[in-house]
């Protein structure tokens, strides 16, 4: 039994070896500057030195390793259900020899929060597929339509290891795998290429930044001179209907920004509000969650909600705590409305948080107390740990945390709000109660 | 801040105050320099001390004590130099300092003497009162810093090290941060591993340039591994000292201030073999920060406002008589406020006892005192009124202090910057334009009815005339405008450029205070050297800036920030620049004469109407007009004979048309100035026109002119 | 008598000390402060002089007020000063009783009515020397039996655990800074299986929430710390809320850390139990009135780092409040170390133990 243990422990050693040099060569090439196309030749040599090995028995054995990982994880059993960090990092290694620079790039900044925003996310997995597009070549013996989406598929596996989908990115994904298998086997690889390029643009262009248009102007309606607003986080449509008031229609009011840990994004509300110089006709006051009650009990004329999705039976996901500002500002009489694109809207139903959420990295709870966690890719953390061993860096009574086997800490990124809290779903289709969204979700299914 | 440690400081002062004093055994005492020997505070500490000034409606020092008692220090010695007398009666009649329950004992030492810093300690040293190691504050420090953690903190580098001699408290902030000073801000080299200080280095206040530091390589050298530069540091002069820190001020009898000529003595000393060491507090409800000027003042109190430095916040009620109670908002109010039901009190507002606010009136971010009467439809922002003043209806403060006692009429306009020292009483329908200050009694100053009305009592100061009585015990650092800063706007500006006047008396002010202070000392001749090379260098270097302007054709602006910039770095006086501008122009002027490209009429009129808009920004008073002539026509008179004529003429009525000379002054400086009668006879023909002219225009006026 | 004359230099200089550490908010732990008012009722009654019981309760009266003013949003010294004068007014009546023996207590309408006025003419018969030496000891004694209560209070709590926690339960509770919930859990331990999902409760206690998490794990209670805005999304597996009280109202609404009341307005949402525990000191014969008055606001520096320029230059208020008030209703019941009792029902406790007329101090 100890003999075994020790084995597996010399795997588990190895497998973080790997991770190590993956982490180390990744460090080199961000550092260096490596072009693009020496990445890929890079890649293509890993490739087959992978498909040399790839059925040896050690391949076996490793992946016998992600499970055994698998099964230490620290999730409260409530939250079993849900894939961490490792376990997606742990699925990696094994498809990123096909993966596209700019889609590395890209999980990259999604696993370490530099790109947050089921809105920017989305931008920014379009313009990488645009690229993706513009790089591809079709193998001889296949078509186009046939292949790309093949390819395609693999990026996206990858994209997941990152963070997983947003319902819209999944929504895009849906539109765009639809689009490549339209276009017809005739038409010249290049052409083709032009063709999916511009309509990603189109895309880009009408289901977010001018949908977010009609958003904006919708809701400024609700934003008069001298009304007081709260919002929660940070929504890049919500920051973008803030700056219109003042830009465009010339409106003071007052804007509480309510924040929470451990990503703290209404300071980058707050800081992106002050860049654009708004905020002389904005008044903002910044309260933590926690003061929430205090805040509400002013004089709060509406509550403006940022959206991740809305679901089909009418209920908000977003990011966690809108549930609980909704349920207050309900009780006290407080109109809450949410920005919504219709990109953002989902088929699926969901009855609470609990079932389908987002885990993140519990450590961003224990370290940074008063700052967003500063991640690193999850190969670099791996590496950092082995070179500095065990010893932790901060002295808080949580440092070591981990060899508490009673104690979990649960850091989730989404809650569901109830569609009885929410007055209002703003869309670049109208305003509507939030029992329409299914209505929606139909006439947008056949257009 | 942990519990368990309050619980322990809990139980000593229950213990003491059974069994008396005499079972303390650790002694730690604390010198409280009450004098900054600065005059930034003008008009307002000429009559009482900085230290007793109120912030927050409290005086000064009792947040410097309330630190104090609450580190748990027993002996305080109070430095007291200018109006000691004051100082000494508030604590003597300070209920709480006075009682037998007080765990602060206060001592205030005298010594008129004292002329800075450096004079103090000496003066301190000869007493001989210090016994070990103490802290040294100023006194007008706000903090709520856990003192333990800052002495363990310094005892772990005392065992460490046994060089250490300080450690100095400074608080994180950013570079442009508000309480950050923008007087004297500083970077510091430390190591970053353990802190130490390896190099001090004051900058040149802030106004949008940038500025570098030079660091000597040997310095850096017994340095660890790793250092770092930070300019984002709040110096809240809070040193814990050892006991040669005194024998080293007693050692180096020119060492003058705490920070530019100790620290930095210490730091670039090769014989002391001395290190001081940094204490950087990472818990962000920590705050320390010093009012150290009316900027500060201005930000502190709004921090102290806004619950930066809580627990110190208005509603702990420091003294025993106030009674202030907290509402959301940040609004604070005592007993007995009548506010009248349609005014309207903002955020950050903080209002004394017994005040009465009027009907529509508006306060915000401001803080009024005891027994104030302010009237209806008073608009009050960012201002700070102290006790028993009264404002009549319909005035609008804005960023302005109104010292105690004093009246503002009706329909008063207070516009930023400007201070109203105390009894001071302005009519109706008054305004008083940005950054004036008036003062009660100036037999020196201008009294000034246009500004202060009819009945106004008051004379307006000036800060270059600050050579009185009071003021001669003071190395003037700075004598600053108005108090407010908007770091958005802080740019050239023509605000700025005004400060910048002041300046100059700054520097001025300083060289004679440090040779009348130094006058026995033998450095006395190296002083003067070092300023005459100074004056040199200023010399060379403006003329060549002016030469090389024309010469490419840069604009005028340019060609002036630079000037500026220069003077500013040499701090030399605006004489100095007018001087050097003058001798470039002239020297183009010859330039092209000699080589025959214009004749003198042309080359001047070309030269001083393109150029001589420079004065503009140089020439601001009459007095300073006469300057300049007087500086052109010895400057003139120095050339060739054949021509010099002509360029005076012509040279003096360009700068008449320009209005840069007024047709007054010029007549004045004609009266007064019999100097160089060659020169001028052309420019009498200038002369008598303009006599004429003015008889023509005024012929009542024209005997006294002659006169 | 004014109150210079009541108050000597020996008083001051007992109650300085405590009042500047009031002053200062060094001494916040609510037990502590408990322990160190009591502690020091009991040393200003030795030292003051003091002939009759009516001299001695003006005496701590205006005490009382002196600290009460210290530190006005501290709701528990004024509870300990007023559980005093209980005390001394309990004894003095007590010996008025036996020196009326003969007086019949009689439980009708008349006697209900007489009983005013009979006691203000008893207290102004002024009492033998010997008497108050007497009267001394006896409320010394009863001053020490507070301090054991108080100092035993966990004990109390801990018995009705069997109650309240079925097996396999899941609870959650917003004030990790709670002792008393923290004795609470672990002694439960001892009878049931069940698992604790902590708040973090930042930015305020976070440190200390990490201690409470800690010694909860270190006694093998499955623990589950969470960030405050996830009190909503957990909330429909939660089986009851725990919370911790800083202070209780006669109307049973209490007052509690920040960020407490939206988790308990969750709970009232999803249905979920809440039980508040408080040891009895906390409880306070004061009616709540408006927020200004109750709740303290803490350290800006906490909410927005005081380094961050940018956002400080722009904001206009930043508020950190330390405190919630939770109204009566969204608490179902009151877990005191005398028992538990519903909400509705505190006025009666505080009937128990405080006397009216001590209510207002001035």
């Amino acid at each position: 039994m100890s003999q075994e243990q020790s084995k597996l422990s010399s795997k588990e050693l190895k497998e973080l070896k790997k991770k190590e040099k993956a982490a180390r060569r990744q460090a080199q090439k961000e550092a260096s500057g490596i072009t693009p196309e020496q990445q890929q030749k890079n890649l293509e040599q890993k490739l087959q030195e992978t498909k040399k090995t790839s059925q040896t028995p050690t391949n076996l054995k490793k992946q016998l390793n992600q499970t055994l990982i698998k099964n230490e994880k620290k999730v409260p059993h409530l939250f079993g259900h849900l894939e961490t960090r490792e376990q997606r990092n742990a699925s990696s290694p094994t498809i990123s020899n096909l993966v596209h620079p700019s889609i590395l790039t890209l999980t990259l900044k999604y696993s370490n929060y530099k790109i947050v925003g089921s809105n920017s996310r989305l931008k920014n997995m379009l313009l990488a597929f645009k690229q993706v597009i513009e790089d591809y070549k079709t193998p001889e013996s296949t078509t186009l339509s046939r292949h790309l989406t093949n390819h395609l598929s693999h990026q996206i596996e990858y994209l997941k290891t990152g963070r997983p989908l947003s319902v819209s990115m999944g929504n895009a994904i849906r539109w765009l795998k639809q689009e490549i298998s339209h276009i017809s086997i005739d038409i010249n690889e290049l052409k083709a290429k032009e063709i999916l390029c511009s309509k990603i643009d189109d895309f880009v262009k009408e289901k977010i930044e001018l949908s977010d248009r009609l958003i904006v102007e919708n809701a400024s309606k609700h934003i008069s001179n001298g009304s007081t607003i709260l919002t929660y986080g940070h929504s890049q449509v919500l920051e973008e209907l803030f700056k219109y008031c003042v830009l465009e229609q010339d409106k003071t009011f007052n804007l509480i920004i309510v924040d929470s840990r451990p990503l703290f994004e209404g300071k980058k509300l707050f800081r992106n509000l002050v860049d654009s110089d708004v905020t002389n006709s904005i008044r903002i006051q910044y309260a933590l969650l926690n003061s929430l009650n205090s805040t509400l009990l002013e004089d709060v004329d509406v509550v403006f909600l940022g959206a991740h999705a809305m679901l089909s039976n009418g209920r908000l996901y977003s990011r966690v705590g809108t549930a609980l500002i909704a349920m207050m500002s309900h009780t006290r009489n407080i109109p809450v409305l949410t920005c919504c694109e219709s990109i953002k809207f989902s088929d699926k139903v969901q009855l609470d948080s609990v079932t389908t959420n987002e885990l993140a990295d519990s450590e961003d709870l224990i370290n940074n107390f008063n700052i967003p966690p500063q991640k690193k890719s999850f190969a670099l953390e791996q590496f950092i740990k082995q070179e500095k061993g065990e010893e932790s860096i901060n002295d808080s009574p949580l440092a070591n945390w981990k060899d508490l086997p009673n104690l979990n800490i649960l850091n989730i990124l989404y809650d569901l709000t109830p569609p009885e809290y929410i007055k209002k779903v703003v869309t670049e289709l109208g305003s509507l109660p939030p029992s329409s969204v299914p209505v929606i979700l139909r006439e947008y299914k056949n257009t | 801040m942990a519990p368990k440690l309050k619980n322990k400081q809990l139980a000593t002062p229950v213990v003491k105050g059974k069994k008396g004093k005499d079972v303390v055994d650790e002694r730690f005492q604390a010198i409280v320099l009450t004098d900054s020997f600065e005059t930034r505070f003008m008009p307002m500490t000429s009559t009482k001390p900085r230290c007793l000034l109120p912030l927050c409606n409290i005086p000064l020092i009792e947040y410097t004590l309330e630190f104090l008692e609450n580190s748990g220090i027993n002996e305080v010695f109070l430095l007291c130099t200018n109006h000691a007398n004051q100082i000494q009666s508030y604590i003597e009649n300070s209920k709480k300092w006075n009682s037998k329950s007080s765990p602060l004992k206060i001592l205030c030492v005298v010594s008129m003497e004292s002329h800075s810093i450096g004079d103090s300690m000496r003066d301190l040293d000869n007493r001989g009162l210090i016994v070990g190691d103490f802290l040294l504050i100023s006194g007008d420090v706000v903090t709520n810093l856990d003192f333990s953690k800052l002495l363990k903190f310094h005892n772990e580098k005392k065992a460490q090290d046994k060089d250490h001699m300080l450690t100095m408290v400074l608080n994180k902030a950013s570079p442009l941060h508000k309480t950050r000073s923008y007087k004297d801000p500083a970077a510091f080299v430390l190591d970053k591993d353990t802190n130490r200080c390896l190099y001090y280095q004051s900058i040149p206040s802030v106004d949008g340039k940038k500025s570098s530091i030079n660091i000597e390589l040997e310095l850096l050298e017994d340095a660890g591994e790793d250092l770092i530069i930070r300019n984002d540091l709040i110096d809240c002069q809070i040193d814990i000292c050892s006991l040669p820190v005194l024998s080293t001020f007693q050692d180096n009898f020119d060492y003058q201030t705490l920070r530019n000529d100790f620290v930095r003595g210490v730091l670039t000393s090769d014989l002391l073999k001395k290190t001081i060491y940094c204490y950087i507090s990472n818990d962000s409800s920590e705050y320390a920060s010093r009012v150290e000027s009316w900027q500060t003042y201005d930000s502190i109190s709004q921090d102290i406002l806004s619950r930066w430095c809580y627990p110190l916040v208005p509603d702990m009620n420091l003294t025993e008589d106030n009674s202030y109670s907290y509402e959301f908002n940040n609004i604070y109010k005592e007993d007995q406020v009548v506010l009248a039901t349609t005014c309207k009190i903002e955020t950050c507002t903080c209002i004394g006892r017994n005040s009465n606010i009027g009907e529509g009136t508006i306060i915000k971010n401001s803080i009024i005192g005891k027994n104030c009467q302010i009237g209806n439809n008073v608009i009050i922002k960012n201002s700070y009124i102290w006790d028993n003043s009264i404002i009549g209806d319909g005035s609008n403060l804005n960023h302005t202090i109104i010292g105690s006692d004093s009246i503002i009429g009706e329909n008063v306009q207070l516009f930023p910057g400007s201070i109203i020292g105390f009894n001071v009483k302005i009519g109706n329908d008054k305004t008083i334009p940005p950054n004036v200050k008036i003062i009660k009694d100036g037999d020196n100053y201008e009294p000034d009815a246009d500004i202060i009305g009819e009945d106004g009592e008051g004379f307006i100061y000036e800060s270059d005339k600050e050579f009185d009585d009071s003021e001669s015990t003071t190395t003037a650092t700075e004598s600053n405008t108005g108090f407010m800063y908007q770091v958005k706007t802080l740019n050239l500006s023509d605000d700025s450029i005004n400060s910048f006047t002041n300046k100059k008396m700054k520097k001025r002010n300083n060289h004679k205070r440090r040779f009348s202070s130094n006058s026995m000392m033998s450095e006395n001749l190296q002083f003067e050297s070092e300023l005459e090379l100074e004056d040199e260098d200023f010399h060379k270097e403006g003329l060549a800036t002016v030469l090389r302007a024309i010469n490419n054709n840069h604009d005028i602006d340019t060609a002036l920030l630079e000037l500026n910039t220069l003077r500013m770095s040499m701090n030399v006086t605006y004489h100095e620049v007018r001087l050097v501008t003058i001798q470039a122009l002239l020297h183009k002027i010859v330039e092209f004469i000699s080589t025959d490209t214009l004749l003198p009429k042309e080359a001047t009129t070309k030269i001083f109407s393109s150029w001589g808009k420079m004065f503009k920004r140089q020439v601001f008073s009459n007095d300073e007009q006469i300057d300049l002539l007087s500086i052109l026509i010895d400057e003139i008179s120095k050339l060739n004979q054949e021509y010099n004529q002509i360029v005076l003429f012509i040279s003096v009525k360009v700068l008449y048309d320009l209005d840069i000379l007024e047709e007054e002054q010029i007549l004045k400086w004609w009266e007064e100035d019999k100097s160089n009668e060659q020169v001028k006879s052309l420019l009498e023909k200038f002369i008598t026109w303009l006599q004429e002219a003015d008889e023509e225009e005024s012929e009542e006026e024209s005997d006294d002119d002659e006169e | 008598m004014t109150s210079k004359q009541i108050i000597t230099p020996e008083i001051h200089s007992l109650i300085d000390p405590v009042i500047s550490n009031l002053k200062r908010h060094q001494l916040i732990e609510d037990k502590d402060v408990a322990l160190t008012i009591a502690k020091l009722l009991m040393k200003v009654i030795s030292v003051s002089k003091w002939s009759n019981p009516q001299e001695l309760i003006e005496i701590i009266r205006k005490v009382g007020l002196i600290i009460h003013k210290s530190y006005p949003r501290k709701i528990i010294p004024g509870n300990i000063v007023r559980r005093v004068l209980f005390i001394i007014r309990e004894e003095t009546i007590e010996e008025e009783d036996n020196i009326n023996s003969n007086f019949p207590m009689m439980s009708s309408m008349f006697s209900l009515l007489t009983t005013n006025k009979r006691k203000e003419d008893q207290i102004q018969v002024a009492k033998p020397k010997e008497k108050t030496s007497d009267l001394r000891s006896i409320i010394a004694q009863g001053i020490r039996e507070l301090i054991d209560e108080i100092s035993n209070v966990n004990e109390g709590i801990e018995n009705m655990i069997a109650d309240l926690i079925h097996d396999n339960e899941v609870l959650l509770t917003p004030t990790p800074n709670s002792d008393s919930v923290l004795h609470f859990l672990i002694k439960a331990k001892t009878k049931r299986n069940f698992t604790v999902l902590v708040t973090e409760n930042y930015p305020n206690d976070i440190e200390k929430s990490h201690y409470f998490v800690k010694k909860l794990a270190e006694h093998k209670i499955e623990t589950i710390l969470i960030p405050d805005s996830t009190s909503y999304a957990v909330m429909s597996r939660v089986g009851k809320v725990i919370i911790g009280t800083n202070a209780v109202f006669a109307n049973g609404g209490c007052l509690s850390n920040s960020g407490v009341s939206q988790v308990v307005e969750c709970a009232k949402e999803h249905k979920t139990p809440v039980f508040a525990v408080a040891g009895l000191y906390k409880l306070s014969p004061l009616y709540p009135f408006t927020k200004d008055d109750l709740i303290e606001v803490g350290n800006s520096g906490k909410v927005l780092n005081y380094d961050d320029y940018k956002l400080i230059e722009n904001v206009q208020v930043v508020t950190n409040t330390l405190e919630d008030y939770i109204p009566p209703d969204l608490i179902d019941i009151f877990i005191t170390n005398i028992g538990g009792f519903a909400s509705t029902f505190i006025y009666r406790i505080v009937l128990d133990n405080y006397k009216v007329e001590d209510n207002k101090l001035d």
